[in-house]
């Protein structure tokens, strides 16, 4: 019998890091964690060789401060919904999950998750951004939860109740923050932003039974999105990325059914769609330490740097969701990553 | 392969007997005892012997998947640790360089943990307070030099407490008895340090037979077997069993004369596993 250790069993702390509130308040979350000090995360979390896939079965935690590049400008292969000053953060790295398709496990070399404790300084940064953005007649357009998703770590750090109440003193703001967890009760006690998104990547349960392990199932996440709505938080609907599965046109036109027959769709802010995609030198370093997903095994093109299915299938699969989406949500609310 | 790197003989004799490993020789100039599944190799004091034959032992076989340990006595300045308690090894911090290596703790060994410090010599009762974890004369360069050859979650390092900062103490029998303490885990280590291998699925005989057959009716190109085996793994991924891949026997069977007939059945192939 092989004994792995649980999640965080150990707590690797910057010295510098551990005189921040939040460091303290994580200690405090861990008890039994054993903390071992160490100079800097990067010793630890970026060194060679590691192994993403073994290290998420005993995932630790390390808690650090950054240092630089508190705010990166968003990526192509997520989408702006039209904001052109649109930036991504990373107050944590990593995720608790373990999805197959996701680019994490290419990006980073290690599974274990940093949460960077220097909050204030992420504020700061964040607020300067918003004073030089280069379009002052459009807010600022930032996501939180691309590097990770903070609402499923909620109970353990309150980044999402933080940057909500940031948010409300910064009229400029905007800020989306996406998830997979059934976490919304966490934020149930917290007045609803206007500015604050909340975004839930939903998946048919196929696809969440292969390919999204340890996450809520779909039935969770929507019942916590509804909650939010009944709330009153603008919410967001994810389709993306969409998996070409067997039988794909009936799974998710099934998927889209039930969603709307629990969520109002009128309620709905908006709706993003994409097929899977990824940047070709993460999917080939995750294809090389995940060759259990045959998510690897497939013919996909290579557009530009970018992983992702032929054309044609691309386009059909969008075109196709969204046309089972239109029947309930307006096209011109509707995101499309081509 | 679990190979233990140990620095003195004294320290190695409880080891080899316990695991039952023999002389193996003319690999390197260093003592070498191995089993089947297991090596040890006795590398001598010190961090250049230890970082040798970390080398000398890896250098070899660099793909393998082999498991490294370190076992050892070592100091302890906190005379509250009994001596011949057994730790595993969280982190070593190399005293001359200020050098650290995190060691991944994914699997629960069953013992208490502790930080190690690696000095370049003997460290005596006056040295307490610059030292305040365990002591020990290799460990930093073991981790180094074996995170040269090993991804870190199969490098390990274990130690027993010998003496508290008093060298003179440590005579080649107190090595030994304490060194026996490891015996009553070592097996659940070797059991465990054998688990630490990474996922790889690898088509079995009868569907690498099955292929290899395909291949050579069918003449594919060397790009079209590698796509052939990534489809054929991706197929048994989703599916899950094996006899429903004999499907491709149907097209060991054909002949194909000319280059077009091939792609054309060989894109058939493809359809076929990709569904």
């Amino acid at each position: 019998m092989t004994y792995w250790r649980s999640h965080f069993s150990h707590l690797y702390a910057e010295r510098r890091a551990l005189d921040y509130p939040l460091a303290q308040r994580l200690l405090r979350r861990f008890p039994s964690a054993t903390v071992v000090p160490i100079d800097d995360y990067k010793e630890l979390f970026a060194r060679p060789r590691q192994h993403f896939q073994m290290q998420k079965r005993s995932m630790k935690l390390i808690l650090a401060v950054k240092k630089d590049h508190l705010l990166y400008p968003g990526s192509h292969h997520a989408q702006d919904f039209g904001y052109p000053n649109f930036f991504y953060n990373t107050p944590v790295i990593n995720c608790i999950y373990s999805c197959d398709y996701c680019y994490l496990q290419g990006k980073y070399p290690s599974a274990n998750l940093v949460v960077f404790v220097n909050q204030s300084d992420f504020f700061a940064a964040t607020k300067t951004a918003i004073q030089s953005r280069a379009d002052p007649a459009s807010p600022l357009y930032l996501a939180l939860s691309y590097d990770t998703d903070l609402l499923a770590f909620e109970s353990r750090v309150p980044f999402c109740r933080d940057w909500i109440e940031f948010t409300r003193r910064e009229p400029e703001l905007i800020v989306e923050i996406r998830t997979k967890s059934a976490n919304f009760r966490h934020l149930r006690k917290v007045e609803p932003c206007s500015r604050v998104i909340l975004a839930w990547t939903l998946s048919p349960d196929i696809v969440v039974s292969r390919y999204e392990k340890a996450t809520p199932a779909l039935s969770r996440r929507l019942e916590s999105a509804r909650q939010a709505l009944e709330s009153g938080w603008p919410v967001r609907l994810c389709f993306d990325p969409i998996m070409e599965i067997p039988q794909w046109r009936r799974v998710y036109e099934e998927c889209i059914e039930r969603v709307f027959s629990t969520l109002a769709p009128d309620q709905i802010r908006d709706v993003s769609v994409g097929s899977f995609r990824m940047n070709k030198d993460q999917y080939h370093r995750i294809r090389r330490q995940r060759p259990n997903s045959d998510i690897y095994y497939r013919d996909y093109d290579n557009q530009q740097g970018t992983v992702t299915y032929p054309r044609q299938v691309g386009r059909e699969m969008t075109d196709i969701v969204c046309a089972f989406l239109e029947r309930y949500i307006n096209p011109e609310r509707i995101a499309v990553w081509n | 392969m679990v190979i233990f790197l140990v620095a003195t003989r004294p320290e190695a004799n409880p080891l080899i007997t316990f695991l039952g490993l023999k002389p193996e020789s003319g690999i390197t100039s260093l003592p070498v005892y191995a089993s089947r599944e297991c090596r040890l190799v006795i590398s001598g004091i010190g961090k250049v012997r230890a970082a040798a034959s970390v080398g000398s032992m890896f250098g070899q076989q660099p793909d393998q998947p082999h498991v490294a340990v370190n076992m050892g006595c070592c100091a302890s300045p906190n005379t509250k640790f009994k001596i011949g308690t057994v730790f595993a090894i969280n982190h070593v911090r190399d005293a001359a360089s200020g050098r650290c290596f995190g060691f991944e703790m994914l699997l629960d060994f069953g013992l208490p943990e502790s930080a190690l410090t690696t000095v370049d010599r003997p460290a005596d009762r006056t040295s307490a307070n610059e030292l305040p974890t365990l002591i020990d004369m290799e460990g930093s360069a073991f981790a180094e030099a074996a995170g040269l050859f090993l991804p870190p979650h199969r490098i390990l390092c274990f130690k027993v407490v010998s003496d508290y900062l008093d060298p003179e103490s440590c005579s080649r029998k107190r090595m030994s008895d304490v060194m026996e303490r490891f015996l009553p885990r070592l097996e659940r280590i070797v059991h465990q340090a054998t688990a630490l291998q990474e996922p790889s699925p690898r088509l079995s005989e009868a569907v690498t037979s099955l292929l290899e057959r395909l291949e050579s009716r069918l003449r594919l190109t060397k790009t079209q077997r590698l796509r052939l085996r990534d489809y054929t793994t991706g197929f048994l991924l989703r599916h899950g069993r094996e006899s429903e891949i004999s499907f491709l026997d149907r097209y060991a069977q054909q002949t194909v004369r000319d280059k077009a007939t091939r792609n054309a059945l060989f894109a058939r192939i493809c359809h076929d596993l990709l569904a």
